[in-house]
């Protein structure tokens, strides 16, 4: 069992390694002249990993699609295991990721993420 | 248990709220994606259209639905600029609500303008970098969508410049079979419903990248310029920034701006 949570918790740590990366490049993406799309993209995969690296960590089983990712990030803010709610924040940057002539939308949820919350780490 | 709602419940519910929150605005709804085509598997999401005469607002769904919203204008000046979503829209869309707008939209003669093929190369060749740095940060998940786009990109690009309108993406395989392009055909049906390795993934977005040069060079070419240049705008900024000692840029951005760098 010992060994199972300490599997786990090196496999959070690589997703979390990732949001990492992929928030330091989404930042280089928002420095002008910036790359509005491919930021928010990076960010919304930054965010993914996070979550998931949550969920790992925890022991709950999460799946692939994009909608219940959001789904667990409402369950596990729920539970209290997040301290931020960031379900709507994950349906809101999926838009513009998914489309990708979507660059106004792109900017203005740049602006939301960086707004709502800088650091990864807010959310555990 | 109570039972999974079906797409029609689904969509209903939402066509209600939507004329709730909207009074007295003119609204088409038009069902679109691998749903209205009848192409659609478990993993689809439920995509759909919605025109306004006016602005509309529009709840976020936090589910399988994925929504387009646009005045009758903008679909419109999108139409006339040959964007192919809303090409595709015109040509496939299934109504679920219609309206004067969508009616006159559809019978109007920018709703036969072939779109242009030569910005889908710059959606793929955009995807395409996006999945070089995913892969190099290691995600593999990220980056397989991501190619997925770039693939769809590639594919819709050389269906539409051989005046073959692309389908749904499961329909996009056997149209490029049909045409010659086995090897697309098999990366985009790889991508779409199997799982690739690191290596896979590679060696498809190199295969990708020789197709875009080979459909157009000088877009690819300029895209691949545009984006090194404005990453040499990031680099000269953080170099005079550290030469100049005012500590404006952070270390940790520092390192991530430095170690950047425009693949493929």
């Amino acid at each position: 069992m010992a060994k199972a949570k300490k599997a786990r918790l090196k496999e959070a740590n690589a997703h979390l390694a990732r949001a990492r990366d992929q928030w330091d490049s989404a930042t280089v993406d928002a420095w002008e002249p910036a790359e509005p799309a491919d930021c928010v993209t990076k960010c919304f995969y930054s965010y993914e990993n996070a979550l998931v690296a949550a969920a790992t960590a925890i022991g709950i089983a999460w799946t692939k699609k994009h909608y219940e990712k959001a789904d667990l990030a409402k369950k596990l803010f729920e539970q209290n295991r997040l301290k931020t709610d960031i379900s709507d924040l994950l349906a809101r940057l999926n838009e513009p990721a998914k489309m990708s002539h979507m660059v106004i939308r792109a900017r203005i949820c740049l602006r939301l993420t960086w707004k709502i919350s800088f650091p990864i780490s807010n959310i555990f | 248990m109570p039972a999974e709602p079906t797409y029609t419940s689904l969509i209903q519910d939402f066509i209600r709220e939507i004329h709730s929150s909207n009074i007295d605005v003119e609204i088409a709804v038009i069902l679109i994606g691998s749903v209205a085509r009848s192409t659609h598997t478990s993993q689809s999401d439920l995509d759909l259209l919605i025109l306004g005469d006016r602005p509309l607002l529009v709840k976020r769904h936090s589910g399988r639905f994925h929504v387009q919203v646009f005045t009758t204008q903008q679909f419109g000046e999108r139409l006339r600029a040959g964007d192919d979503f809303a090409a595709w829209c015109v040509r496939y869309g299934v109504p679920i609500v219609t309206s004067k707008s969508w009616r006159n939209i559809v019978a109007s003669e920018e709703a036969a303008i072939w779109p242009d093929w030569h910005e889908k190369i710059r959606h793929a060749a955009r995807r395409l970098t996006l999945a070089s740095a995913l892969l190099e940060i290691g995600d593999s998940d990220a980056a397989t969508e991501e190619m997925l786009y770039a693939a769809s990109h590639t594919a819709r690009a050389i269906l539409l410049k051989n005046r073959i309108f692309p389908l749904s993406r499961p329909e996009m395989i056997s149209q490029l079979r049909e045409n010659d392009h086995e090897r697309l055909a098999k990366v985009l049906q790889n991508l779409s419903y199997e799982i690739p390795t690191a290596e896979v993934l590679e060696r498809d977005l190199r295969y990708i990248k020789r197709l875009l040069v080979f459909l157009d060079r000088p877009v690819y070419g300029e895209f691949v310029r545009s984006r090194q240049r404005r990453l040499l705008a990031k680099k000269n900024f953080v170099s005079d920034s550290v030469s100049a000692g005012n500590g404006r840029v952070p270390f940790k951005y520092r390192r991530a701006v430095t170690s950047s760098k425009i693949v493929p």
